[in-house]
């Protein structure tokens, strides 16, 4: 595809995390040299050692801020570009990262270093769209390859990117699979994004809730239903808290439900 | 006074964030310090408390290139901790998402990262009009690897299937046989690759160090067995901390490692100076046919080394996945008893020798954990080579001396998301 337009300028850059946001873009062997001829990728890091000051006509941020450097950083971006996209679960709903928040940083520090005065880190880990305006979100610990080029084409070709605003139970009905939560596993399914295609329910495994709270998701009822299973009120927190502790729609309610002062 | 100054910032082409600070000295020892500015994460804290079966796929989040790695290795550690023993199937399939990890992860670094520099290019979208078929190649490999790793582990990045005690999926025969054929004919790709980075002998930093790797008896290392060295220190896996002695640096989010107070090297030369007769004869062969002579002491035949294994690790996938065959396969998690305990196991991550240790309560509650990465293991190295180039570097134009640095340290291949916050807790 040719329109003789030229191409956006796109950058990928990455926060504090492990990158494989990133790696899946890497990952998408067969469409990645297609992808690479409509786009003009100034700024990836991981792959290239050019660099490119910008403006951008589309950045991508993976990670958490975890530091002032971090932010500043965020801020320039947001500065430089048209289209600022955080993906992935560390920079929408704080990810692993996030499981710091509301605990004792000090102590966290010292029993990680020792001597830790030379550690400088944030106590509490926010969603990237807390710091700056944020213009679009892709989900996912990791993204999916299939939603980064279907946002991208979306892009590319003028349209809207479909948001999916129902849950991931939805896919997993549609795959035919056996519900874990009837099997007495605790599933996010029922309140959490689909975007995944249910990939872990489908392979036996209960949803983590890596794609973050559906809109309207029923936290409540979720947890309730976490409860008469016999989970105990730690585990009920830690499914929580494993990709979402920094997802205000799902702490909000689980705070007031368990009533619970330090979420 | 300073004879000259190197400030790299953000070191490109490499996994996560860090910067290399080097100081020549009027006969002075130069200074040269790797300062690892990654964020902090904190993962052995936040670990503390959560559920044994929890483990994995937390800690698989420290590296998104080598997640199979850690999920494999903290999934050994909880078995150890708590004495579960799965069955054979499971381990064997463990060892084809090690595989699939160390084959995707050398792929990526041959070709993506360490491959640009010695052909005059930033990346290897300015490679494409010269090297397509390269580039081509580059990406069927890394193809290859990464079905392997989804089709074993549910995803190629943070696996899914693999939990304490078994699988909750396992692949069909019909399943296992496709992606047999497809390894098997991946085989002239392996060694087209392996005669490619034979052609670049130039640079060198042949420097003497000490070699680790997790060798086992019969196999090349890859999954369990004792920490050796080339100059014949071993001790288990579980007495790690015996050999490896980790200290903070003022400068770094990451603590660095020495072994009888000198630096190590971990990564397919330690693997190939310790082990290099367990590898497939496939892989010899194409030792020989290139001219790499093993032990090696030159750092950048890590490259090379790399390409070496890749075949390697496709021949013992094949042997793997042949011996499953005659199995009958089926999703399969043992029974166990949750215990106190403690556990600590080493396997090899494409970068190297990666150790996890917890420590549980009789709940199956993390108490404590340790994980030593083989970035953090390599970081002293680092600096003692780049001590050891420094007459080169005042030989060199300010241009050609950052490039030789940045190639040196893209070498080892440092995942450096990894390699911070590691060290003991409590």
């Amino acid at each position: 595809m040719s329109t003789g337009k030229p191409k956006p300028v796109v950058a990928l850059y990455g926060l504090t995390c492990c990158a494989g946001c990133q790696l899946e873009i890497l990952n998408l062997e067969d469409d990645l040299l297609d992808i690479l001829g409509h786009i003009n990728l100034v700024q990836f890091r991981m792959g290239s050692s050019a660099t490119h000051p910008g403006p951008y006509d589309v950045c991508f941020v993976e990670g958490s801020v975890t530091n002032e450097a971090e932010l500043t950083r965020l801020k320039e971006l947001r500065e430089n570009s048209k289209i600022l996209v955080a993906m992935g679960a560390c920079a929408t709903t704080g990810g692993v990262n996030a499981i710091r928040n509301g605990r004792n940083i000090e102590e966290f520090k010292q029993s990680v270093y020792g001597d830790a005065s030379h550690v400088n880190t944030f106590p509490q880990i926010l969603p990237l769209k807390s710091h700056v305006k944020i213009d679009y979100e892709l989900q996912g610990c990791p993204i999916s390859g299939q939603e980064f080029v279907e946002f991208l084409t979306a892009l590319l070709t003028g349209a809207e990117p479909r948001e999916k605003n129902y849950a991931v139970c939805v896919e997993c009905r549609m795959k035919e699979n056996v519900c874990l939560m009837k099997e007495g596993e605790l599933c996010l399914g029922p309140i959490t994004r689909a975007g995944c295609g249910a990939l872990c329910p489908s392979l036996g495994f209960p949803c983590e809730g890596c794609w973050g709270p559906v809109p309207q998701a029923n936290v409540e009822s979720e947890i309730d239903m976490f409860s008469q299973k016999g989970a105990s009120f730690d585990l009920v927190v830690r499914k929580f808290r494993m990709f979402n502790a920094s997802a205000e729609e799902f702490m909000k309610q689980l705070k007031r439900r368990l009533n619970i002062e330090w979420l | 006074m300073a004879l000259a100054k190197f400030d790299i910032h953000h070191i490109a082409r490499v996994e996560g964030h860090g910067d290399l600070f080097v100081e020549l000295k009027e006969g002075k020892e130069p200074r040269v310090e790797m300062r690892i500015t990654e964020g902090t994460r904190l993962f052995e804290a936040f670990l503390r408390d959560h559920g044994h079966n929890e483990v994995s796929h937390i800690m698989s989040r420290i590296c998104g290139i080598c997640s199979h790695s850690h999920a494999i290795a903290a999934l050994r550690a909880v078995e150890a901790a708590m004495q579960i023993e799965p069955h054979l199937q499971t381990h064997q399939l463990r060892k084809l998402q090690l595989i699939g990890d160390n084959l995707a992860s050398h792929a990526l670094h041959i070709n993506f990262l360490a491959l640009p520099d010695y052909v005059g290019a930033r990346n290897v979208i300015e490679m494409l009009p010269k090297y397509q078929e390269e580039v081509q190649r580059a990406l069927r490999l890394k193809k290859l690897a990464n079905d392997l790793m989804e089709l074993i582990g549910g995803r190629h990045t943070h696996a899914l299937c693999a939990v304490v005690g078994g699988y909750t999926h396992v692949p069909t025969s019909s399943q296992l046989q496709s992606m047999r054929k497809r390894l098997q004919e991946a085989i002239p790709d392996a060694e087209a690759q392996i005669e490619l980075m034979g052609m670049f002998a130039e640079p060198k930093l042949v420097r003497r160090s000490q070699y680790l790797a997790v060798k086992h008896a019969k196999d090349y290392p890859l999954y369990e067995g004792d920490l050796v060295t080339d100059k014949g220190l071993r001790v288990p896996e579980s007495e790690y901390t015996s050999l490896i002695k980790e200290r903070n640096v003022p400068y770094a989010h990451a603590k660095f490692s020495e072994v009888e107070g000198k630096p190590f090297v971990v990564g397919s030369l330690g693997r190939l100076n310790v082990a290099k007769d367990q590898l497939s004869d496939n892989a010899k062969r194409m030792t020989k046919k290139v001219g790499l002579k093993l032990p090696s002491y030159d750092i950048f035949q890590m490259n090379l080394g790399q390409a070496i294994e890749y075949l390697h690790y496709l021949d013992q996938s094949i042997e793997i996945i042949d011996d499953l065959l005659t199995q009958n396969l089926h999703a399969d998690i043992v029974d166990y008893k949750t215990r106190s305990g403690s556990g600590a196991v080493a396997v090899e991550a494409p970068r190297g020798v990666l150790v996890h240790e917890y420590r549980f309560n009789a709940r199956g509650r993390v108490l404590a954990a340790d994980v030593i990465t083989p970035t953090a293991m390599n970081y002293s190295n680092i600096e003692a080579d780049v001590r050891s180039l420094s007459p080169v570097l005042q030989e060199l134009s300010k241009d050609e001396a950052e490039l030789r640095l940045n190639m040196l340290i893209r070498a080892y291949d440092p995942c450096i998301s990894c390699s911070v916050h590691f060290v003991r807790t409590a």
